[in-house]
């Protein structure tokens, strides 16, 4: 009989860590029922003995949620599928006043607890620490310390998990009500007494620390001047440092298709393996490098303490355009994907808000428009890297100050249900452990992949259809997906395109590119006959190729007018399944994602039929 | 009473009402802003940002609408 334990504390707690600890390698991620909310669970490590079954849930400040993770956190707790009756209550040992509280509802709710004492190693040696024993008579519950970098106590922990009972009825659970202040008030003076009798912690030195170190960050000028080059140097790691593990990715799947394709006997089959699975699981995994070191990258200052800081020095300008400091990571998240970028806005309180981001965050360069981008410049100028970086700039902050535009207009429409608010803890600055920061990303980059996965999957299996048959059997790539449905669709609704300044085979390739933007180039590349040749002469050659393409009546069809006009749409269009599912999901409003896109898509369409004339 | 976003930067000051409205004055008083306790101004960000205060030993980023609503002796 395998028992379900939650893990129970607020944010920057050392809760993470613990789960770590307890349970290794061996998590596994769930979605709460109707949401996409992570709740991590993982059997405790067999060497701590084995019946036990860790819940991670997200962190909350206290059973009465003011967001959505908390809210979810809360439901988890009560929820009758995980059948909890017992919980890790994890308390900072440098906020026992005010984490006390968490204690006293779980106690109120009739769950059995057991207090994790985390973050002792801030207490240098030979100041007086925490009575441990007391701590356990004032908590009215077993109080065991964690050592969060070597991992001690953690045994100890489970052996009292253990004997606590669950010889109760789940029935029995109550759901509380808010709190009065006086009984607030009371939790503090209760955490405060002991304090003063049994720790003497105030006086820790992380304190004065970083009260110091604020005084640089938080400067009015290097505060900004730091953040701006802290920025600067995640956006360089997020290309530069992704790139090789993205090439290698991409000839790993490269390869693996030319290899099946060369020992395949040539047939239908041959072709769903290589050009529907193959280069499906390619799509899915060509992004990954980049969003784990985006990851890596928000990690590293979530862990150091930056982040908060971060999101206060951006919650002023964020505010006037309906949003606030909590934006800051899902934004910049979407620099990366949108996918993950939506997830992280559950963190903001206010649902108006959260939607506003949310609308928001494709607006954000994702890394799949680069190889558009890349592509399409290169048209432009490929002699002229001067001019090549500026337009890409241009394009990012185009993207960038777009979004804040459709956010400022969606302000001003929607009526607020609750009131907006900032108010954020600022943790104190720690350095960031490496094996945790890896492990924590790794853990966020799963969770991706596994809910983004299938559905690129069964798109690009869906594009793979639509543009081999009917005519599978025509052997040249070219003639077969000229004849398609894909193409089928696309000569039909030619006239849409003209605007745009592009016929029906730049058409095909936007239609295609609603599976993932990248897709773009490589529907390009078989449409214009270009499937040969190595990885560094492909682009050269599908330059030449798109150089040479022509309308019927013999003008050029790639013109500084249309290729304008298709950066411009791509730079505003909403054209990924995977996002128009994400919002989906995290709105719970199928119309939400409907608006999201068809609004984003005429936008784009009439942006770019305009870019086209004016230049023509 | 004086408004924390009126508080001169290092005064430390005892609280003795917060008149937000409901939700947001649960999360400020499960932050410990709570009247009795002991607050601290330690900076306020440029152009009208947050203010950043120490209750305890928690430090904590408000924007001034909500320390217009935290009032100390």
């Amino acid at each position: 009989m395998i028992e379900n334990v939650a893990l129970l504390g607020a944010p920057n707690s050392g809760k993470t860590t613990l789960f770590n600890w307890l349970t290794g390698h061996q998590q596994k991620i769930v979605n709460y029922p109707g949401s996409t909310i992570d709740i991590f669970m993982g059997p405790v490590l067999s060497s701590l003995g084995t019946e036990l079954q860790i819940i991670d849930a997200p962190g909350t400040y206290s059973l009465f949620p003011k967001s959505l993770d908390e809210e979810i956190t809360r439901q988890t707790l009560y929820d009758d599928k995980f059948d909890i009756k017992k919980i890790i209550v994890i308390i900072d040992s440098t906020q026992i006043s005010r984490q006390l509280h968490l204690v006293r509802q779980a106690q109120e709710a009739g769950f059995q607890i057991v207090v994790a004492l985390t973050m002792l190693d801030l207490y240098a040696k030979g100041q007086p620490s925490i009575d441990i024993h007391r701590l356990s008579l004032l908590l009215r519950a077993p109080v065991v310390a964690i050592d969060g970098i070597l991992g001690g106590g953690v045994k100890e922990l489970v052996e009292v998990v253990k004997k606590l009972s669950n010889n109760f009825d789940r029935k029995e659970l109550k759901t509380l009500e808010m709190w009065s202040l006086s009984r607030m008030q009371e939790v503090f003076r209760e955490g405060e007494l002991f304090l003063k009798e049994f720790a003497h912690h105030e006086k820790l030195k992380i304190f004065d620390s970083t009260e110091s170190k604020d005084k640089i960050f938080l400067h009015p000028l290097f505060g900004p001047l730091i953040f701006i080059c802290i920025m600067v140097a995640l956006f360089s790691s997020i290309y530069w440092a992704a790139a090789p593990i993205m090439d290698l990715v991409d000839s790993v799947f490269s390869n693996l298709s030319q290899v099946l394709k060369n020992t395949l006997p040539e047939s239908l089959f041959s072709t769903l393996i290589t050009d529907g699975i193959v280069s499906g699981l390619g799509a899915v995994l060509i992004f990954t490098p980049q969003i784990f070191i985006l990851f890596i990258g928000i990690s590293l200052l979530e862990d150091s303490g930056y982040l908060s800081r971060a999101a206060a020095l951006v919650d002023k300008p964020l505010s006037k355009i309906g949003l606030n400091g909590k934006a800051f990571v899902p934004l910049l998240s979407g620099f990366a994907c949108a996918v993950p970028a939506m997830m992280a806005a559950r963190a903001i309180n206010s649902s108006k808000e959260r939607m506003l981001a949310t609308f928001i965050i494709p607006f954000m360069t994702c890394s799949a428009r680069l190889p558009v981008y890349a592509l399409l410049i290169g048209f432009l100028f490929s002699k002229e890297p001067l001019k090549a970086g500026l337009l890409m700039a241009l394009l990012y902050s185009g993207g960038l100050i777009i979004g804040f535009i459709a956010s400022g207009l969606l302000d001003k429409l929607i009526k607020n249900k609750k009131p907006s608010f900032f108010i954020l803890e600022l943790p104190i600055y720690r350095m960031p452990r490496m094996r945790m920061v890896i492990r924590n990303s790794a853990r966020r980059t799963f969770s991706y992949i596994y809910k983004t996965g299938p559905i690129i999957m069964i798109l690009s299996l869906a594009l793979w259809a639509l543009s081999t048959f009917p005519n599978y059997k025509e052997s040249n790539p070219t003639n077969r997906l000229e004849s398609s449905y894909a193409s089928q669709i696309g000569k039909s609704i030619e006239p849409v395109f003209y605007p745009l300044g592009v016929d029906w085979r730049v058409g095909v390739g936007l239609i295609s590119a609603f599976a993932a933007r990248e897709v773009f180039v490589s529907s390009l590349a078989v449409i214009f006959n270009n499937t040969q040749g190595s990885e560094d002469t492909i682009k050269d050659s599908l330059l030449e190729k798109m150089n040479a393409a022509e309308w019927p009546d013999g003008r050029k069809l790639f013109t500084k007018a249309s290729v304008f006009s298709l950066l411009v749409f791509f730079m505003i269009a909403m054209q990924c399944m995977s996002t128009f599912a994400a919002a989906k999901q995290e709105m719970n409003s199928l119309k939400f994602a409907i608006f999201q896109s068809l609004s984003m898509n005429l936008v784009a369409y009439i942006a770019a039929a305009i870019t086209y004339s004016v230049i023509s | 009473m004086t408004r924390v976003s009126d508080l001169q930067p290092a005064v430390c000051k005892e609280i003795v009402d917060v008149t937000a409205e409901p939700f947001v004055r649960e999360r400020l008083l499960e932050f410990g802003v709570a009247p009795g306790r002991l607050l601290r101004v330690l900076r306020k960000l440029p152009f009208s940002g947050p203010v950043i205060v120490q209750v305890g030993t928690l430090f904590i980023a408000l924007r001034r609408e909500e320390a217009d609503q935290v009032w100390v002796s």
